[in-house]
């Protein structure tokens, strides 16, 4: 693809700002930030993976990984409920043992091997996705939390502890960030043809070899997606309560 | 025994209850009347637990709220807010729950007995309950609470969707437990009438204070 047709390409980014202008979406900002910011950080990317990928020490490798689960942490800081103290070090905790369990059981069963080109690529796929889910975990349970307050603090009066009282919605709460993983799972190949496999294909790579490479993306972002999720709620919803079994809210 | 010493509670710059003496004995049946917003709900809302005063210290058989476990003072000074929120999507996910708490089973035959001594003996444990009008979710709001007898009731205008023969069924099956079990009842209601009827004694809150105290029996 050459640079101009690249250039000709951004025009369909008039769209969803006209759509966002019309419908008072309040959006527009954002888009054009999000634009502007992802050109420039896949820009120095590219640089750096250009330098990285010549790379064989391990340390640099685990460096780059960790590099990448800090950016992910900073960027669920936003949608940390107001309660929640220490946001961005659950994200971080969170991030990393869904990225470690995840990437072990891929090298250990040979999915996997220890290379840069590999490790770089798949650890942004886990963490990039687990992250997005992290958010929308805690947009929605900050939404849950304020909108069923009267339901929890009913089961509270009868002596329920927090984890019972607030039960449905964490339950609610997690099924709600994992559900988009488990969708785009459920249209693989129908709907959707995956980013990586495609770019596989696109490359001269077998389909039948893109596939299986794909398959095991499947399975290690539902698994990451549901650590980190569950890792993330689960020490952020205590915060809504305080010593006594209180709503913070 | 219940006790409430110089409770105050005041969250921002204009305060809701301030320097608030009131004692309740165990078994005692006390109403309370007052206007909307002078601060009947935070009362009953601070004695079961849910709030905490901003000054002062409540008391249960004479030790600080503080040192009872929330869970094991919320199942004695049981709470049934104003407007009821049922759980899950039948009625046996509401009257089972507090045996969920205890970890127990659920008396299924007490809980039918409930829903006939409230007038809902129509519906069966398995009844969806999204449906329910609000005098029917009031009432199982009040089952739900009488699963376990508490030691003390608190109930926040818990009858205000009910009509008159319903009303006065739910009265006289909480006070059975009164003169059976012992039960200390605290009743927030704007029905004049009812605040007379079946307590002990009368209290007006005005702006955040005891402005009258009347023994009625």
């Amino acid at each position: 693809m050459s640079m101009t047709s690249l250039i000709l390409a951004s025009s369909l980014l008039i769209i969803p700002i006209i759509v966002s202008y019309k419908q008072q979406l309040d959006l527009t900002k954002d888009m054009i930030i999000s634009v502007l910011r992802a050109i420039i950080q896949l820009l120095i990317v590219g640089y750096i993976l250009t330098f990285v990928f010549e790379a064989k020490q391990p340390l640099i490798i685990l460096m780059l990984v960790f590099i990448i689960l800090i950016n992910a942490a900073l960027n669920t800081r936003k949608r940390v409920p107001n309660v929640v103290n220490h946001g961005f070090w659950i994200s971080l905790f969170a991030l990393v043992i869904s990225t470690s369990i995840t990437m072990t059981i891929l090298i250990l069963t040979g999915a996997l091997q220890f290379k840069v080109n590999e490790i770089i690529p798949v650890s942004g796929m886990v963490i990039s996705n687990a992250m997005v889910a992290i958010n929308i975990g805690y947009t929605n349970l900050e939404k849950a939390f304020t909108q069923q307050r009267m339901e929890i603090e009913a089961k509270l009066s009868l002596g329920a502890l927090p984890h019972l009282a607030s039960k449905t919605q964490i339950q609610d709460t997690m099924k709600m960030a994992v559900i988009p993983t488990i969708d785009s799972a459920k249209t693989l190949g129908i709907v959707a043809l995956p980013g990586m496999m495609s770019g596989l294909i696109i490359a001269g790579t077998p389909p039948l070899q893109a596939i299986r490479f794909q398959i095991m993306v499947t399975f290690m972002l539902l698994s990451a997606t549901m650590i980190a999720t569950m890792i993330a709620i689960f020490i952020s919803y205590k915060q809504f309560y305080n010593k006594r079994h209180q709503l913070k809210i | 025994m219940l006790e409430l010493k110089n409770i105050s509670f005041q969250p921002n710059d204009a305060p809701i209850l301030s320097h608030l003496n009131l004692t309740i004995n165990e078994g005692e049946t006390v109403s309370i009347i007052g206007p909307s917003g002078s601060g009947k709900s935070t009362l009953l809302r601070l004695m079961a637990d849910l709030i905490s005063p901003t000054d002062g210290q409540c008391f249960l058989n004479g030790k600080n709220y503080i040192s009872y476990k929330p869970e094991q003072l919320r199942q004695t000074v049981s709470y049934c807010p104003q407007t009821p929120t049922l759980f899950g999507e039948t009625i046996f996910d509401n009257v089972s729950f507090p045996a969920k708490i205890r970890k127990e089973k659920c008396d299924i035959k007490r809980a039918n007995y409930l829903l006939t001594a409230f007038n809902l003996s129509q519906y069966d444990l398995n009844t969806n309950v999204s449906r329910f009008s609000g005098g029917e979710k009031q009432r199982l709001a009040i089952i739900r609470q009488l699963m376990y007898v508490p030691k003390f009731l608190l109930l926040d205008e818990a009858t205000s969707a009910l009509d008159q023969k319903n009303q006065q069924l739910v009265e006289q099956e909480i006070f059975k437990y009164h003169q059976e079990k012992g039960l200390g009842i605290i009743w927030i209601t704007h029905d004049i009438k009812q605040s007379t009827r079946l307590f002990s004694r009368r209290l007006t809150i005005e702006q955040g204070k005891i402005s009258n105290e009347e023994v009625i029996k």
